[in-house]
């Protein structure tokens, strides 16, 4: 298979892993009395497997399924770091045009200065 | 070394422990050692000592390049929250110095991260594919697990202590009574 789809794929599981994981660890570690995690974490870690499965059908050099988890966190984690810069230059858009803002007219906070002015 | 990864790994779930212990259950019930465990997470997670094996590796590279204008960048996101007006007047000092220091995040990611393809970035874009799945199956889940629940009785109505519990509350919060 195409080298760049065997990435795309190995990208695209990844990502899944990484955020199937770290749902289960918040499920878990936040548990309280009104919270239901049983099922969305058996159908969880059933939908992880399966995509380790996969990773060790594809990849050779990943032998077992400890090896295929750190391979996927390890690849959902490094190409998350890697479109970092696309969400930064995002918020920073956002922040610009906050910076340039002035601060609306509100009669509310008008009336407040004015009653701290006389006070 | 697989101390190294061990590392690596150790730092990213105290870094998932710390975010799910400062969001569990009712604000006034969250762990308060959520604090120190998501700083000792960051601390693992981007501090390496030695270099780690495979599949590790390309891990840390992309760490090591990322911290210098990640941290600078959220310091400076950081200042310049505070001095723009959301909700009060323009900070110019924090305004003006928190986007100097963005600029700075700018130079420190030309000079640290290496120069990546278009198509590796296309490549690494596609991770947002599996995480939007994993987060559509969670949600479907979820609404079938909350479907399945008989809904509860009405509550019952405010004994006399909860309505002075409410009216003192609102009266503290509202600054009435206070004089």
């Amino acid at each position: 298979m195409n080298e760049i789809i065997i990435d795309v794929l190995y990208s695209i599981l990844g990502g899944f892993i990484l955020s199937n994981i770290s749902i289960m660890v918040f499920q878990i570690f936040s548990y309280h009395p009104y919270s239901r995690p049983i099922l969305p974490l058996i159908f969880q870690f059933s939908t992880v497997l399966i995509c380790l499965t996969i990773i060790i059908q594809l990849n050779a050099d990943v032998m077992d399924l400890s090896n295929s988890l750190r391979f996927g966190l390890a690849t959902g984690l490094a190409d998350l770091l890697s479109i970092l810069p696309i969400f930064y230059v995002l918020v920073l858009y956002y922040l610009f045009r906050a910076s340039l803002r002035s601060l609306p007219s509100d009669p509310l906070l008008a009336l407040l200065d004015s009653e701290s002015g006389l006070n | 070394m697989i101390e190294a990864s061990i590392q690596i790994w150790l730092g990213f779930f105290l870094i998932i422990l710390g975010i799910s212990f400062g969001r569990m259950g009712p604000a006034f019930q969250r762990n308060k050692y959520y604090f120190p465990l998501l700083i000792l997470g960051i601390l693992s997670f981007c501090l390496q000592i030695n270099e780690p094996e495979e599949p590790e590796l390309l891990l840390s590279h992309t760490i090591e390049g990322t911290i210098p204008w990640f941290f600078t960048g959220f310091l400076g996101c950081y200042l310049a929250l505070i001095g723009v007006p959301t909700y009060l007047k323009k900070r110019h000092p924090q305004l003006i110095s928190g986007w100097i220091i963005i600029l700075l995040s700018f130079y420190l990611y030309f000079e640290y991260s290496e120069a990546v393809s278009v198509v590796a970035i296309l490549v690494s874009l596609s991770s947002l594919i599996g995480i939007v799945l994993s987060l559509l199956s969670f949600s479907l889940i979820v609404r079938i697990v909350e479907n399945r629940i008989p809904p509860e009785d009405p509550a019952p109505e405010l004994t006399v202590s909860e309505k002075e519990f409410v009216r003192a509350t609102i009266s503290k919060n509202i600054g009435v009574g206070e004089e």
